[in-house]
């Protein structure tokens, strides 16, 4: 070896001790910082919300392991949440399943860790020929999380310190995933908020009663997960549900008795349905206290939608023949004649007022009188075609509006099958009454499409009527 | 004399053409790698050619040589085999079947979820092999400036596992950064990956290397995002870096505020991340980044530890035969050839003298077996821990 070699050599090997010097020092700093790498890799992946497997992923690039996989205990039981390391297609069925040893570590137990050969190490792993392992309890405030575990192919120790940071590293995992599942829970409750104040502003415009009861048991169903929910009201309690909804409608069997709940649906102590649900929520569950608030709300809105239809109701029928009143016949006027004009057929409007009614009221009271009226406009409604609109003016004055009758022929024939209905006799205790009327007519070929002039047509035809004839009440 | 004709017939042939056209470059590699030979439906060729050719010239060419056989690879930096090496030319490997089996999967572009296109395609490629092989390993090509490429080892890694080794590299150009090539399945990708799952009845051998040493004071990283480095120690980081790097060399100059600097210009001095497992990651610098910050061939985690790395040629020459060495301890039969996955800046810092010594340290350290292979923008490696993301280094296979 010449001088110049031996000198060169001697470089080498001072440069290669000065390297191990300074790479030893920046090991134990990168050591030193390796916590506050994986704090901040934590905090990176819980806010972008990736998953378990990428959490696993950065233990494993710092700690220099092949393998590092997540299990998390489920309502089920424990369950693989990470795998960094075992392809998803190499994992057993039974991958969640732990050796007893590691499911029988106590609370705050330090990390087990060691060499595979004296370590629990479910059989999947073997083929891994894994050399160092360290399994680690995941726990929180609530309890156990679910274990960790860090395992190397080479035949490299975790040492005290290695151990003593994946101990700390595990709290912050722990505490991560608790965030992350605290945060979807609260996400979650947030969006289903946002989908209830949606259904209850829906539900406050709906006035159909069965747009409301198949409302209802559809975001009971989807909201709750009962398996079945059915609606039903109040004033039909012998017929079927109004409407249903869920997965479990139509499934075959009976669903268990102590799964089957029935809650009424009220409103101001009044009882204007029932709501029969199968897979019901546990009784004081989150979902149990959220069937109640919907079924609350189904029984106000329900009863708001009984509570129009009988204003609408009053607003138009009389209120003792049960007839169109004035105002419905006129809105029924108005619109058929503009669609007559629309299309060019005929229509047309007969008068028909009772002959000495004011006779009947004097002599046999008000009472027959009214039994007269309601026979009258029952025998009225019966004559006319099932399309017409039969109303009571007022008083003892009646009109016919009728599409079906297309030519002025057909609405003479009209008004004489309703002139003869008018006669059919009232039976009562005493004998029988029979009534007799003036009847007009009034058609589009005689006043054109207006709604005025037909009605006033009518009228006058009928006053005309009554002036050629006799009226006649006998007993 | 039978055995020697078998044992002829399966082992890797390589070849090599510095021909100005795509088609003589490539006709000559391939034909040359081929020896002769004819290949069959199972066999792969995979060719490394630099930028400069017209990529679908090259790949006809390729193809019309070799036969049956499919044809994958990538474009590169520079190319070598055992005989020759430069940075203008086309470097061509017949790899026989023989007993392996290579299930190749392709997906045309990497987009922005390097992960995810990683893992299905390292999926599919696993499914094209067919399962019970005792021996597995997975050879990555990939496009060099897709970005994060640890992510695209992290995918693989998520469908291979930790039983399968991992080698491979990213593909190269000529430092301009505007596009790089991937052939496969008779097409050219541009943002492409290339997966191919080798089955195979005895252990295939993967080792890398990189000869780079620590000098001077460690930094710590106290801000950093993706592969971008915004601070060392608190301050910007070029500025912290050219301070450093001024007290490890001697050499006072550094770019002033705002001043741009090539990632040649400090090819010798890139930063080093210690590793859980004793050694150093070595990430190249790719060039500053309008605030100050330094942006780098690979990810970079806030509060990590750096340190400028120092080499001399020698050692990474001899880190070379290292890499070669630690492939063929792995091996259980004889070699029947190698190929070697070398980073660009390697290349730029050897010069075509220390390529040829680089690729002499291959072979000597490997008895002469044939050797092909072509400087990338990333080395791909992996026989234990989760990583196999490399730069800097020198990745070798042993088949």
């Amino acid at each position: 070896m010449t001088e110049a070699d031996e000198l060169r050599e001697e470089i080498r090997v001072l440069r290669e001790q000065i390297a191990a010097a300074q790479s030893g020092a920046a090991r134990s700093l990168s050591r030193a910082t390796r916590l506050a790498q994986v704090v901040s890799v934590l905090g990176q992946v819980a806010d972008s919300g990736e998953s378990a497997d990428r959490i696993a992923g950065e233990v494993a690039e710092l700690f220099g392991a092949d393998i590092v996989a997540l299990w998390l205990a489920e309502p089920a039981g424990l369950a693989v949440a990470a795998h960094c390391g075992v392809p998803a297609a190499d994992l057993p069925a039974d991958a969640g399943v732990l050796p007893a040893a590691v499911v029988e570590l106590p609370a705050s137990a330090p990390p087990l860790a060691g060499a595979a050969a004296d370590l629990p190490l479910p059989s999947w792993l073997r083929p891994y020929c894994l050399e160092q392992v360290v399994w680690a309890r995941l726990e929180a405030s609530g309890g156990l999380l679910g274990y960790m575990l860090v395992a190397r192919q080479e035949p490299v120790a975790f040492d005290g310190s290695d151990v003593l940071e994946l101990r700390a590293v595990t709290a912050r995992i722990a505490l991560a995933i608790d965030r992350a599942r605290l945060h979807r829970r609260t996400q979650d409750q947030v969006r289903q908020l946002r989908r209830l104040q949606e259904f209850t502003a829906r539900l406050a415009g709906m006035l159909d009663r069965t747009e409301i009861a198949e409302s209802l048991a559809g975001v009971i169903a989807a909201e709750t997960g009962c398996g079945c929910v059915s609606v039903h009201l109040a004033e039909l309690p012998d017929a079927g549900a109004v409407a249903t909804a869920g997965a479990g409608c139509g499934a075959p069997g009976v669903p268990a008795a102590d799964r089957v709940r029935a809650l009424p649906l009220r409103a101001g102590g009044r009882q204007v349905g029932r709501l029969v649900v199968h897979d019901a929520p546990l009784a004081d569950s989150e979902g149990d206290a959220l069937l109640h608030h919907l079924a609350d709300l189904g029984g106000l809105v329900l009863d708001k939608a009984t509570l129009f239809e009988t204003v609408r109701r009053q607003a138009h029928r009389d209120g003792l023949t049960g007839l169109a009143n004035r105002s419905l016949f006129t809105e029924r006027l108005t619109a058929a004649v503009a669609a007559a004009e629309a299309t060019g057929a005929g229509l047309a409007v007969v008068f028909i007022d009772l002959d000495g009614f004011k006779q009947v009221n004097d002599t046999l009271g008000h009472e027959i009188g009214d039994l007269l009226l309601s026979h009258v406009a029952w025998q009225l409604q019966a004559a006319a075609g099932p399309q017409d609109t039969v109303a009571r003016l007022g008083g003892d004055e009646f009109v016919v509006l009728t599409t079906e009758a297309a030519t002025p022929q057909e609405a003479a024939e009209l008004a004489r099958r309703l002139a003869a209905a008018v006669r059919e006799p009232l039976t009562l205790a005493g004998g029988e009454l029979t009534a007799a009327a003036s009847i007009g007519l009034a058609t589009t070929v005689d006043c054109g499409y207006h709604a005025d002039a037909l009605l006033r047509h009518a009228d006058r035809a009928m006053y005309a009527d009554k002036r050629d004839s006799r009226a006649a009440v006998t007993r | 004399m039978s055995s020697s004709t078998v044992s002829l017939d399966h082992s890797v042939g390589v070849g090599g053409s510095s021909a100005g056209t795509a088609e003589q470059a490539a006709a000559e590699a391939v034909r040359a790698a081929l020896g002769g030979r004819r290949p069959a439906a199972d066999d792969l060729v995979l060719i490394f050619p630099t930028i400069e050719y017209d990529p679908h010239e090259l790949l006809r060419a390729a193809r019309r040589e070799a036969g049956a056989a499919r044809v994958l690879g990538c474009s590169a930096f520079g190319w070598l085999t055992g005989a020759a090496q430069g940075t203008a030319g086309c470097s061509a490997a017949y790899l026989p079947a023989a007993g392996l089996s290579f299930g190749v999967a392709v997906a045309d572009s990497l987009g922005t979820d390097l992960y995810a296109v990683a893992r299905e395609t390292t999926e599919a490629a696993r499914a094209r092999a067919g399962a019970g092989h005792p021996h597995n390993t997975l050879l990555v090509l990939s496009d060099g400036l897709a970005g994060d490429q640890r992510e695209v080892m992290r995918g693989c890694y998520a469908a291979a596992g930790a039983a399968v080794p991992v080698i491979g590299g990213s593909a190269g150009e000529n430092l301009t950064q505007v596009v790089t090539y991937q052939y496969a399945e008779d097409r050219v990708l541009t943002n492409g990956l290339v997966v191919v799952w080798i089955g195979s009845p005895n252990p295939v051998g993967v080792g890398t290397a990189h000869g780079w040493r620590p000098v001077g004071d460690t930094m710590i990283v106290t801000r950093a995002s993706g592969n971008v480095i915004h601070e060392l120690d608190g301050r910007p980081a070029a500025e912290v870096y050219f301070d450093k790097r001024a007290a490890v060399t001697g050499d006072p100059s550094q770019p002033g505020a705002g001043e741009r600097f090539m990632a040649g210009s400090v090819m010798d001095g890139p930063l080093g991340l210690p590793t859980a497992a004793g050694r150093f990651d070595v990430r190249h610098i790719l060039g500053p980044t309008d605030d100050g910050g330094l942006a780098m061939f690979g990810y970079v985690s806030d509060h990590s530890v750096v340190q400028i790395m120092r080499s001399e040629p020698a050692d990474l020459i001899a880190a070379a035969g290292t890499a070669a060495a630690a492939a063929a301890g792995r091996l259980t039969t004889p070699p029947r050839g190698v190929l070697v996955f070398g980073c660009t800046a390697r290349a730029g810092l050897l010069g075509e003298p220390g390529m040829r010594a680089e690729a002499e340290a291959i072979t000597d350290a490997l008895a002469g077996v044939p050797t092909c292979g072509f400087y990338t923008y990333g080395e791909f490696a992996r026989t234990s821990g989760s990583t196999g993301f490399h730069n800097a280094s020198v990745a070798v296979l042993a088949l």
